[in-house]
């Protein structure tokens, strides 16, 4: 066999070479306390130890341990038996048993993926099985060998068969357990009791040897009955300490009966009787063990789990609430007690910390942005997200984030996003010193006109009021240039709107009697309309007057095209809909209106097909309307079927929030 | 023609000298025309009386450094400052420098007129602590006590000649703020412009 050469093969250590010596002497050594009563020449007894011992080994160390198991056997034959008198049966049935049990070993490990280490029922039970059937076959292999070698009659074979089989099953069941247990990398056996597990430990031997003593040694007879009460201890050690103490319990309790069998000395009947007795104890020892041992284990890693768990919900830096049956609030997490600034779960009212939220409709996975409110009535942002647990008791667990640091930051970037387009949409010092040109051509031109009319009037004599009045209206007109610069200066210098309370309907009005000659000369008719209860906006008016002049002419200007007796134009004021603190200005006109696909390209420089440098017009406008804070818009009037341009102006407030 | 009613008039625009000083002569002034500082600076000296209007840009010495320089040599008329657009800080200077009122362009005939007529009107003053009892000076003070206290704060910055930024990042609040507080500040004392704050403020504190 390859295992035999591969031991020849290789040169055993020293420590190799000890560990089979020790092996080889304990497997004598059992099979000689197995000698209880023995009454034939083969010594079979119905408990043997020693192929418990054996068949550890051979779980343990494969296939290669055959040729060392034959040899212990060998060993013992001829210390025991008296090998030398028949060595070939001795021989022949030591072959056969190391490599039927060789095989089964090999087997049971193929079976198990390996070394069987006793921590699953299947482990337990494939090595009983193991147990079971492996004798069977040996002792059909082993006897009729014998028989044939005349060491037995064939008459008694039925017999001897049941005390072998009986005798290895125990051995195994017995033994290899604890031995499988106690030689594994991470022995549970190497461990040091403490005093009051020492006195444990006490008391339980003690437990075995009364069973014992009831069974045995009242009197001289066996007391059967009683054998019960090995079963007892027997449980109290598997329920205490697992399979490692079955085993050893069973060992014990094992070892006790021999020897008071040994004392006793009996029929093999009822030794065979006794030792089913201690198969039945054996069997319920390791299922027990076993059973205690996963459920041990199962709790240790139901508790690191539940650890973990309760770890990840205390160190989370959001707020973990759990709900139970009606949305009452179990546990918080330190986050949420923190953020609801409640310490005890019972006080925490979801109703009233979050009101805006329904529960009920909450999906799971998606976050949902709503307002904390604490019970001191500060509030803040927070997002809600949801998960459901249908098993067992339906368990809600709710987690809540603050976001207002996301909602700050997003706010900056917004107003940020913002102050960079009205910079980068704000016209260029030139494109307003070209506007401011244009604007102040009007007064100058009016002042020019004024002055000479006064002359005029002087020179034909008319009162010198008249030209008094033409003199001054010329002032006014100077006076206007100086603030229409001095205003654009200030949006140049410094985006700065230098804001009045203006009355729009004044303004309007005003703007409207600068065009006035115009708008008769193109028989065009301007209507303003206002609300009733239209309020006072804060603006700087001139630039405002500036604005709403540029709309007008521009809507003037396209209404060249319209067809005469169609000519309007509509001024609207209202407070905004969308907005209680905005007024908004709405000039509308019937003309031709503008290009469906002109969009930004309105508000750049020359994007309207007008020839009089109109084109600057309404980017200025743009910028001066977002200098305060408003917005323009154009897009087709529904009502005249023109242009239509809206812009939005902030409501005069005596109140201020300070922000 | 009263004595102290000179005016020396120092721009090195012709068409200032030319208009003004027709304006001013028509009224009754002794008007002097200067064409820049150094010119003024020539001809003046302690002997002088009357008022100075200069403008405060001019290609020689500005407005202000002809005030710096009237004074170091002990030449105490009093000065009325003319600023253009967007010069109210150096208007604020200048008033600090010692500068009596100042007017910013284009401005009409009454205010020029007012101005010097106060200047001269207060150069007379000789008696210390005798402080004619001015109406208008009450309404004024009756005025700026309407203000709140923020608004005071922010005026008390605008007329130092800070754009609204600067007034909001002092204060820690928002432009749109400042915005809104200045219209108030406008509304209540009835300044029509940041000059016309400037100069109400400066009275207000000369006369308080």
């Amino acid at each position: 066999m390859t295992g035999r050469a591969s031991l020849i093969a290789e040169l055993p250590a020293p420590r190799a070479l000890a560990g089979m010596a020790l092996f080889v002497g304990c497997y004598v050594l059992l099979d000689w306390i197995s000698l209880i009563a023995p009454d034939d020449a083969l010594g079979l007894t119905p408990w043997n130890p020693a192929i418990g011992l054996a068949f550890a080994m051979l779980l343990r160390l494969g296939a290669r341990f055959v040729p060392l198991c034959f040899a212990a056997i060998l060993l013992a034959d001829l210390l025991l038996r008296g090998l030398l008198e028949r060595p070939l049966a001795f021989g022949a049935a030591a072959a056969l048993a190391s490599l039927i049990y060789g095989l089964a070993a090999l087997l049971v490990r193929r079976w198990l993926g390996g070394v069987p280490q006793l921590d699953a029922n299947r482990h337990v039970t494939t090595l009983l099985g193991a147990a079971l059937v492996t004798p069977l076959l040996a002792g059909l292999a082993i006897l009729p060998t014998y028989a044939a070698f005349g060491l037995l009659k064939w008459s008694d074979i039925a017999d001897l068969a049941v005390r072998f089989w009986v005798g290895d099953v125990i051995g195994i069941a017995v033994m290899t357990p604890f031995l499988l247990l106690g030689l594994a990398a991470d022995s549970h056996l190497a461990w040091r009791p403490s005093g009051r597990e020492l006195l444990e430990i006490a008391a339980q031997a003690v437990a075995i040897g009364f069973g014992l003593w009831l069974i045995f040694g009242i009197e001289s007879e066996d007391h059967l009955e009683f054998s019960y009460t090995l079963f007892v201890p027997l449980v109290w050690i598997a329920l205490r300490r697992g399979l490692a103490g079955a085993v050893c319990g069973i060992v014990g309790t094992q070892f006790g009966m021999a020897l008071a069998m040994h004392l006793h000395a009996h029929q093999p009947a009822v030794l065979v009787q006794f030792q089913l007795l201690m198969l039945a104890i054996a069997v319920t020892g390791l299922y027990l063990g076993l059973a205690v041992d996963q459920r041990r284990r199962a709790v240790g890693e139901l508790r690191q789990s539940e650890d973990r768990l309760a770890t990840v919900v205390r160190a989370a830096p959001d707020a973990i609430a759990t709900l139970g049956p009606g949305a009452a609030v179990v546990s918080l997490n330190p986050a949420a007690q923190a953020m609801f600034a409640i310490s005890a779960p019972a006080a925490a009212d979801l109703g009233r910390l979050l009101p805006e939220l329904d529960l009920a409709q909450l999906a799971e996975g998606a976050g949902v942005e709503t307002m904390l409110r604490r019970a001191d009535g500060t509030t803040l942002p927070v997002e809600v997200s949801l998960g459901r647990s249908l098993r067992g008791t339906p368990l809600t667990v709710l987690v809540i984030r603050d976001i207002s640091a996301r909602r700050a930051e997003t706010a900056r970037l917004m107003e940020r996003d913002r102050e960079l387009a009205r910079a980068m949409r704000l016209a260029t010092t030139g494109e307003f010193a070209a506007s401011m040109a244009h604007e102040i051509n009007q007064p100058l031109t009016a002042m020019i006109a004024f002055v000479r009319a006064a002359q005029a009037a002087i020179a034909r004599g008319m009162p010198g009021a008249q030209s008094a009045a033409l003199a001054d209206r010329a002032v006014q007109q100077a006076l206007r240039a100086g603030e229409i610069v001095r205003s654009t200066r200030a949006l140049i210098d410094h985006g700065e709107v230098q804001g009045v309370r203006i009355d729009l309907q004044r303004l309007v009005g005003e703007v409207r009697a600068l065009v006035r000659a115009e708008a008769e000369r193109g028989g065009v008719e301007i209507e303003q309309r206002a609300a009733q209860d239209l309020p006072a906006v804060l603006a700087d008016p001139v630039q405002i007057q500036q604005v709403t002049l540029n709309l007008l002419r521009n809507a003037l200007q396209a209404l060249a095209e319209a067809a005469p007796g169609a000519r309007h134009i509509l001024v609207t004021l209202a407070r905004s809909d969308a907005n209680q603190r905005q007024v908004d200005v709405v000039i509308e006109d019937s003309g031709p209106g503008f290009a469906a696909d002109i969009g930004e390209r309105l508000f750049e420089p020359f994007a309207s097909t007008r020839v009089e440098g109109m084109g600057w017009g309404l980017r200025i406008c743009r910028s001066i309307i977002e200098a305060h804070g408003g917005q323009i818009l154009a897009d087709r009037s529904p009502q005249l079927g023109g242009a239509r341009l809206r812009f939005g102006l902030p409501v005069w407030e005596d109140r201020v929030d300070e922000a | 023609m009263k004595p102290e009613a000179v005016v020396h008039l120092v721009d090195d625009d012709p068409a200032i000298r030319e208009g003004l000083g027709a304006l001013l002569t028509v009224e009754g002034y002794d008007v002097r025309l200067y064409e820049s500082g150094e010119a003024a600076l020539a001809s003046l000296s302690a002997d002088s009386t009357g008022c100075v209007v200069a403008d405060v840009r001019m290609p020689g010495i500005s407005g202000l450094e002809l005030l710096q320089s009237l004074r170091r040599r002990g030449i105490n008329l009093p000065l009325i400052i003319i600023t253009g657009h967007g010069d109210v800080p150096m208007a604020v200077s200048a008033l600090k420098a010692g500068a009596r009122d100042f007017i910013e362009k284009p401005f009409d005939s009454p205010v020029i007129l007012a101005a010097i007529a106060e200047v001269i009107a207060g150069a007379a003053q000789t008696l210390p602590g005798t402080e004619a009892e001015d109406p208008e000076l009450e309404a004024l003070e009756l005025r700026f006590r309407l203000l709140t206290p923020r608004e005071s704060e922010v005026m008390d910055l605008v007329v130092q000649g800070h754009p609204n930024k600067v007034v909001a990042h002092r204060l820690g609040i928002a432009v749109r703020t400042v915005e809104i507080h200045r219209a108030h500040v406008m509304e209540k004392t009835g300044a029509r412009n940041l000059s016309q704050l400037v100069r109400m403020a400066l009275r207000l504190q000369r006369g308080g």
